[in-house]
């Protein structure tokens, strides 16, 4: 009785998580720097390669991330810093994915299991945290 | 013949099917597409919409991990960004075929987890600039 009135509530409660990253590049290009999109590129160019970059970062006691594990930080540091090592102008077609992301229910759940943590003498709960970030390097022809 | 029976009835429960309508008609409608867009756009952020939960019986879905409900959930999300849609849209979401879920209704003490994601980039439509063409203008060859 007990399994079904918890799987009820698991089905109830359901779960829901959204991830926002900040702005890429506009079409035209009106910025300078690393040219990135979701979509394609707007000037002739040419592809020099891909690149994928999967950030690591741990939440910790359901409130605070640490490491790379947000979309900016993997698109605007790793993914555009690799694209201009390869000698690139811009990435396009990019995909993106956080892959673990944590719904409000899970971080008040870990917050409140750390808290009890902390109070027995253990350390707070942790949570691997991946993000994975795909593209295509190019240098533009104009 | 009688044997060919059980694997047609077996087979044809491997298939399922998943379809979502575009959120809102009329003049403040917002357009998702995977498509980039063809005329400028301004990038407004990207957005994850992520929801978790199980099929209670095999078919019972209490917390909507199905695609009209991630489309739903976008919905709101677009028009908070200010951003008339979103484009390069990619959706992952776990399915399975009726025999699971008959499966699933069998041992309904071992609930099914499910779980849809849709990614994409929230783009605001450049005034002056050519609209977006998301589908084929009527009577046009494809």
């Amino acid at each position: 009785m007990r399994l079904i009135s918890l799987t009820l509530a698991l089905a109830v409660t359901g779960c829901n998580a959204t991830v926002h990253g900040s702005r890429l590049s506009n079409v035209p290009i009106d910025t300078g720097g690393i040219f990135l999109s979701t979509g394609g590129a707007p000037k002739p160019f040419r592809s020099i390669g891909f690149v994928q970059v999967r950030g690591y970062g741990v939440e910790i006691a359901g409130m605070a991330d640490v490491g790379n594990s947000y979309l900016d930080g993997t698109i605007r540091g790793s993914l555009a810093a690799e694209a201009a090592r390869m000698g690139g102008q811009g990435v396009i077609n990019i995909e993106f994915e956080d892959e673990n992301p944590s719904t409000d229910l899970e971080r008040a759940q870990r917050a409140m299991g750390s808290f009890s943590n902390l109070l027995s003498g253990r350390g707070p709960e942790t949570k691997d945290r991946y993000v994975t970030v795909t593209g295509e390097v190019i240098q533009f022809l104009e | 013949m009688r044997s060919l029976v059980w694997p047609l009835i077996l087979l044809s429960a491997c298939t399922s099917v998943e379809f979502a309508r575009l959120p809102s008609v009329g003049s403040d409608r917002i357009f998702i597409t995977q498509e980039s867009l063809g005329g400028g756009y301004e990038s407004l952020g990207l957005v994850q919409i992520t929801r978790r939960g199980v099929l209670l019986f095999g078919f019972a879905d209490p917390a909507g991990t199905d695609l009209v409900a991630a489309v739903e959930q976008l919905d709101p999300e677009v028009r908070l960004a200010g951003a008339d849609g979103v484009m390069n849209a990619r959706v992952k979401m776990s399915q399975y075929s009726t025999f699971a879920k008959i499966l699933g209704a069998i041992f309904f003490f071992f609930p099914l987890p499910s779980e849809v994601t849709i990614t994409g980039e929230l783009v605001r439509i450049r005034q002056g600039l050519p609209a977006p063409m998301t589908q084929p203008p009527v009577g046009a060859p494809l």
